[in-house]
C-alpha cells in the first residue's frame, strides 16, 4: 500500500534511532540519572527510620510518579524535534516514506516507547538504591527491598492511579500537540500555554461558579466527586482528547513544508 | 517527466508572489542549468518541484502525479541536494545502510566510483567532515540512489577548486537518457561546459527556456574590441580586452555559450533574445 507499508515504517523507525542515537542516549542517561538520585534520595532520608517494611519505596513510588510527568513531557515535546530547522525538514519531508509512516514512527519511540523504557529505568533505578543501601541500614532498623509492581499499582489506590495515568496521557497528548505546533523550545512554549489555558479554566470556573450558585447556597456546598462514576468512564473523554490532539499534531505534520509560513 | 502548469506562490498572503502563472515542462534525460538572480525563485522552485512547497494555484506532476502529495513511490524517484543540509554524526557505510533501502534503484558500486571520484574513503565519519567535503559524500550518495530526477542547489558551492572541475566530470559521467538534473547555481563558470539545456528566470517567470545547442546555433559569443562587430550586436557588455557581444548566428559559427554574458542578455534585452529565437532556423541575419 502506498500509504503505509509496515517494513518501510520500520526502516523509518531504525533511520529515527540510530541517525539520532546521541540525543536519545543523552536524554536517556539523563533520565536513568535523575531516577536513581530520586531513588537515593528517597533512601537517604528513611535511612534512620525504624519500620516493619521499607519506607523509601512509598517516597521513590511518588517521586517516580513526578518525574514521569516530567520526562514525559519532554519525551512528547521531542516527538517533532526533527522538523525545528530547514535542514532537518528537508530530510524529514524527502525521506522515501509517507507522512503517516514518519509520523507513527516517531510517535511509537516518544510516547508509548518512552513509558516502556521509564518503567523499566524504574526499575533499574530501585535496584540501585537496593544494592547501596542493603548493606548500609541494617536489618533492625527497617528492611530493604526491591519495589514490585505491587508496590506501583496497590488496588486501594486503583482509583488514584486511573486519574494520574488520565492526566500523563492528556498532558503527554498536549505536549505532542505542542511539538508540532512549536518545534523550537516546545517544551517551554507548551508548558505556558497550558498553564495559561489552565488558569484561565480555572478563573472561568470560580466566575460561572459565582453566577450560577448565590452565597447562600455556596456557603453550604461541598464539592462532589462524583463517585457513582466510574472511574473507568472518564477514560472516554480522556481517549477523545488525546485522539484529537494526536490527529491534529498528525495533519500539522503532513501540510508542514520545508519553511514555516504560519 | 515533470510538468509544472500555471503555478503561482508567495510566500505570505501580502507578499507578492515569488512565481506567477509559471509552467514549465522537464523532459527526462538531460542537464537543465537554472539561472536567476537572487530573489528570483529558484531555490523556491526546487523546492515547489519535489513538493516541499504548496503552491496557491497550479500544479507540478512528476510521471503525472502531484509531487505535492510525496507519495513514496515519488520521493523514491526524486532527490534534491540542497544548498545547505544537515548529516548525522554516523559512518557512511551506516548512513548508507539507513537510508539506501528506500531507494530501489541505489547502486553500492556507484556510491564507491564516486566517493572515489572525490577521493573520499567509504568508511568515512560525516560527523567529522567538512562542509565541502559532506556536500561531496551528499552527492556521491545523491546520485548512486539512481532517481530519475535530481535536484541541486547552489552544488559547487563550498567546494575546493579541484572539487569544482571534479564535480563538471562527475555530473557529465553520470547522466543518460532516463536521468534529468537542474542545476540552480549562480557559479555559471562551474557548471557551463555541462549543461545541457538553459532555463532563465526572472520576473516571477522564465525568459529564456532552450537547449545550448539551440541557443549556439542561433547567437553566437565574442569578446572583441573591432567596432563593425560590436556595431552588429544584439548585446553589448563591457570586458577585458574590449567587449563581450552576442551576435547573430547564421548557423556557420559554433561558439560556446558564454553564460554570463547570455545571462546579462536575457535580462537587459528579453524582447530582443526571444525575437532571436521565434525566427526560422538559418535566416537569423
Amino acid at each position: 500500500m502506498e500509504s503505509f507499508s509496515m517494513d518501510r515504517m520500520g526502516l523509518v523507525m531504525t533511520k529515527e534511532i540510530r541517525e539520532n542515537w546521541r540525543n536519545l542516549l543523552m536524554m536517556l542517561g539523563v533520565m536513568l540519572g535523575t531516577m536513581t538520585m530520586a531513588a537515593i534520595l528517597c533512601a537517604q532520608s528513611t535511612i534512620s527510620s525504624p519500620r516493619e517494611y521499607d519506607p523509601a519505596i512509598g517516597g521513590e513510588v511518588i517521586a517516580f510518579t513526578m518525574l514521569f510527568f516530567a520526562f514525559g513531557a519532554i519525551s512528547a515535546s521531542m516527538m517533532f524535534r526533527n522538523m525545528n530547522s530547514k535542514e532537518s525538514r528537508l530530510a524529514t519531508l524527502m525521506n522515501p516514506a509517507s507522512q503517516l509512516e514518519k509520523y507513527i514512527a516517531r510517535w511509537l519511540i516518544f510516547i508509548p516507547g518512552f513509558v516502556a523504557v521509564y518503567f523499566l529505568f524504574g526499575f533499574v533505578a530501585d535496584f540501585v538504591r537496593y544494592i547501596i543501601y542493603v548493606g548500609i541500614i541494617p536489618a533492625d532498623i527497617h528492611p530493604v527491598r526491591l519495589i514490585s509492581i505491587g508496590d506501583v499499582f496497590k488496588q486501594r489506590l486503583a482509583d488514584e492511579w486511573n486519574t494520574v495515568l488520565m492526566m500523563f496521557c492528556i498532558i503527554q497528548s498536549f505536549f505532542a500537540l505542542g511539538s508540532s505546533v512549536w518545534p523550537r523550545n516546545s517544551l517551554v512554549k507548551t508548558f505556558i500555554a497550558l498553564a495559561v489555558i489552565g488558569i484561565a479554566y480555572i478563573f472561568i470556573g470560580i466566575w460561572t461558579v459565582d453566577l450560577m450558585i448565590d452565597d447562600e447556597v455556596r456557603t453550604g456546598c461541598r464539592i462532589y466527586r462524583g463517585d457513582d462514576i466510574s472511574p473507568l468512564w472518564l477514560w472516554i473523554p480522556t481517549v477523545t482528547v488525546c485522539i484529537i490532539n494526536y490527529t491534529v499534531a498528525y495533519f500539522r505534520f503532513r501540510e508542514s513544508e520545508i519553511i514555516e509560513r504560519w | 517527466m515533470l510538468k509544472i502548469n500555471n503555478l503561482t506562490f508567495s510566500y505570505s498572503r501580502k507578499s507578492h508572489p515569488v512565481l506567477e502563472n509559471f509552467s514549465l515542462d522537464l523532459p527526462s534525460g538531460g542537464i537543465y542549468g537554472l539561472l536567476g538572480r537572487n530573489g528570483a525563485g529558484k531555490s523556491t522552485l526546487l523546492y515547489l518541484m519535489c513538493g516541499l512547497l504548496t503552491p496557491q494555484h497550479g500544479c507540478v506532476t512528476y510521471k503525472g502525479v502531484n509531487t505535492r502529495l510525496r507519495r513514496p513511490s515519488t520521493l523514491a524517484d526524486i532527490f534534491i541536494v540542497p544548498e545547505e543540509f544537515t548529516l548525522p554524526a554516523i559512518s557512511m557505510d551506516r548512513y548508507v545502510a539507513l537510508n539506501a533501502p528506500f531507494y530501489p534503484r541505489f547502486s553500492r558500486e556507484d556510491l564507491k566510483r564516486h566517493l572515489a571520484t572525490f577521493d573520499l574513503d567509504p568508511s568515512l565519519n560525516l560527523g567529522a567532515l567538512s562542509m565541502g567535503q559532506k556536500k561531496k559524500a551528499f552527492m556521491c550518495f545523491a546520485l548512486a540512489c539512481n532517481t530519475s530526477l535530481l535536484l541541486m542547489d547552489e552544488p559547487t558551492n563550498g567546494l575546493d577548486i579541484p572539487g569544482k572541475s571534479t564535480f563538471r566530470r562527475f555530473i557529465g559521467s553520470v547522466i543518460n537518457d532516463d536521468r534529468t538534473i537542474v542545476i540552480s547555481s549562480h557559479q555559471v563558470r562551474d557548471i557551463d561546459r555541462i549543461l545541457d539545456h538553459l532555463i532563465i528566470m526572472d520576473n516571477h517567470s522564465v525568459l529564456l527556456n532552450r537547449s545550448i545547442a539551440e541557443i549556439s546555433s542561433r547567437l553566437s559569443f565574442c569578446t572583441t574590441d573591432d567596432r563593425s562587430l560590436i556595431d552588429l550586436a544584439l548585446y553589448t557588455a563591457p570586458a577585458l580586452g574590449g567587449a563581450a557581444i552576442v551576435l547573430p548566428n547564421d548557423g556557420t559559427d559554433d561558439t560556446d555559450v558564454n553564460l554570463e554574458t547570455l545571462f546579462d542578455f536575457a535580462l537587459s534585452r528579453p524582447d530582443i533574445l526571444n525575437a532571436q529565437f521565434s525566427k526560422p532556423a538559418n535566416t537569423t541575419l
